[in-house]
């Protein structure tokens, strides 16, 4: 569905050009929800924004490939890119009442992009934009149609942009972190309904997120990235029941569990600001399992089990 | 729309003056045809210098001119300067201003010295200097009262541009599939143009000014035309004389259409903004 190979960002600042992305490569299996975990920082919004050939000016692809069924996305002429964008892969934002525009109500927006990748008429968008509101989970479609974005809370407006996602009948859905700006109940609300409408429609969904409970929740596949690299992938299953990456065990020691009498550990350190990744493996200073082989050579990537790859020296090390 | 704006005359009482004034002006501009006693241009010197009286409302000038319907018409000339030039002031400054917040670079910094160098002259010199080179018509006093307006407009339109450019939502316009220019004028222009709006409102006060002063000063229409500037020229002279009406009432007019520009101005700023309905 979504191949992902060896992609390469790099940010050219003042002539210097500093490596972001080192090589990130994974695959969407269709109909299935894969989750993109990892620290602030470490590039996962940045993958997305490759992907949609949407990175910041001062960012380039220096190399890898992305494919969209089959078709290489970086090799499309920009017209044809833009009509990717939307009716093949959508994207849905952190900030989701920000990314609305404010002086436009609801409708305007859904049948702008009804009109615009679909081509209904006036009367039919709008007939077809009521229809997506009330598949959002929305009640009063009619009301919320009229409505300006700062007159909806945030968990309406992350519905109205999941319409808006839907609006093209997209076949892969990128939701960068959909839920961080929300409160806990709505989040639930949010996971439920991206859940519910991953299934009915089988949308492919690669979702960018922070929040292992939320992986755990939705998540079909996992990619744990890593100061730009991908240091683990595995089933969601796989990875929660044995994790290979030291620094994906990190990650679920870090997390605080209701009920739990021990203290969240937590990793030491930061990640790596970019432009100063470690020599070797980009964890190893963070690491408890670092010997004299992981400051040396980046780890090369080593499977585990059946769809399960790490790239770890010393991963055997660490399970027990 | 028309609702809200109801809505909001009725709250600032002060708009609502404001439109009030400007409807009276431009009603009675455009009916000038109909209530005008006579012809602004026809002249008669038995009666030249005759103060306000039943028969001259508001008196006649030097040439016997009745000045109720010369300032009549002249809020047509007035009325068509002030909203010409804002009108070619906007559209320019504004298209400046997109492109060169929108595009950044060489383009950016080409067109913001070009305004740089316009406001580098104070306005009215600039204005006076552009009026003089072209000659005096009501054509090259629009554009040179547009000119010096420009790069205001173009500032704004930047200035605005530059902050609702990197706005999440321009990203997720980018995503849903429309091409930058798309995303430029359907997605970020109608977030622009409240400063844009109200600043021309305020602007046309200003125009009605300038084109007044540099009519007063000889660089914009010609004497026998009715335009408020002209005729406040035309009465200079005669005030010492006592006759104090022939530059009174057009000077009178010039304030009243400035004020309304103004009030109308305020008004806009909170009609516009969709967060302070």
């Amino acid at each position: 569905m979504l191949d992902v190979r060896d992609l390469r960002v790099a940010f050219e600042t003042r002539g210097r050009t500093v490596p972001a992305l080192h090589g990130v490569s994974f695959a969407l299996r269709p109909g299935t929800v894969a989750g993109l975990v990892g620290e602030s920082g470490c590039g996962k919004t940045l993958t997305a924004l490759a992907i949609m050939r949407l990175l910041p000016a001062t960012a380039g692809i220096q190399a890898g490939d992305v494919h969209l069924n089959g078709r290489s996305l970086l090799d499309l002429p920009e017209r044809e890119m833009a009509r990717v964008r939307g009716a093949g892969i959508a994207m849905i934002f952190q900030q989701p009442r920000a990314s609305l525009n404010p002086v436009f109500p609801v409708a305007a927006q859904l049948t702008h992009v009804l009109r615009l990748h679909r081509g209904l008429a006036r009367r039919a968008a709008l007939a077809e934009a009521e229809a997506l509101l009330a598949r959002v989970g929305l009640p009063g479609p009619t009301r919320i149609l009229r409505a300006y974005p700062h007159e909806l809370s945030g968990g309406m407006c992350q519905r109205v942009m999941i319409a808006l996602a839907l609006a093209c009948r997209p076949r892969v859905l990128v939701a960068d972190e959909p839920t961080t700006a929300l409160d806990v109940t709505v989040q639930l609300q949010i996971v439920e309904l991206l859940r519910a409408l991953q299934q009915e429609l089988g949308l492919t969904v690669l979702l960018i997120t922070h929040d292992l409970g939320l992986v755990a929740e939705i998540c079909d596949d996992v990619h744990v990235m890593y100061a730009g690299r991908i240091v683990e992938s595995a089933s969601v299953e796989a990875l929660f029941r044995r994790a290979a990456h030291p620094y994906t065990r990190g990650l679920m020691t870090a997390r605080v569990r209701a009920g739990g009498r021990a203290l969240p550990t937590g990793i030491p350190g930061r990640v790596p600001p970019l432009g100063q990744t470690p020599p070797g493996c980009p964890f190893h200073p963070r690491c408890h399992l670092a010997g004299p082989e992981c400051a040396a050579a980046e780890p090369p990537p080593e499977v585990v089990a059946d769809g399960h790859i790490v790239r770890c020296h010393r991963w055997r090390a660490g399970v027990a | 729309m028309f609702a809200d704006a109801a809505y909001l005359l009725r709250r600032h009482p002060v708009s609502l003056a404001g439109v009030l004034l400007l409807a009276l002006i431009a009603a009675t501009a455009l009916a000038a045809p109909v209530l005008a006693p006579a012809s602004p241009l026809a002249t008669n010197p038995g009666d030249a210098l005759l103060p306000p009286s039943p028969r001259h409302v508001l008196g006649t000038d030097d040439f016997g001119e009745d000045l109720w319907s010369r300032v009549l018409w002249g809020g047509r000339i007035d009325l068509l300067i002030a909203l010409g030039a804002v009108a070619v002031a906007l559209l320019s400054g504004c298209a400046l201003g997109a492109v060169a917040g929108f595009c950044g670079g060489w383009i950016d910094e080409g067109v913001m010295r070009t305004m740089d160098v316009l406001q580098a002259f104070p306005s009215f010199i600039l204005a006076m200097g552009v009026a003089a080179a072209l000659g005096p018509s009501l054509r090259n006093l629009i554009v040179s009262v547009a000119l010096i307006n420009v790069a205001i407009y173009a500032r704004l339109m930047r200035a605005r541009l530059l902050v609702v450019k990197h706005a999440p939502y321009a990203a997720a316009a980018r995503a849903a599939g429309n091409p930058p220019w798309r995303v430029l004028t359907v997605h970020l222009l109608p977030n622009c143009l409240t400063p844009v709006v109200v600043q021309s409102s305020l602007q046309s006060g200003w125009a009605i000014l300038t084109a007044a002063g540099l009519s007063f000063i000889g660089l914009g229409v010609r004497v026998p035309t009715p335009e408020w500037g002209v005729m406040v020229a035309m009465g200079v002279p005669r005030i010492t004389a006592g006759a104090w009406w022939i530059s009174f009432f057009p000077g009178m007019c010039i304030a009243l259409a400035v004020m309304g520009f103004n009030l109308v101005g305020d008004g806009l700023q909170d009609l516009l903004d969709p967060q302070r309905r």
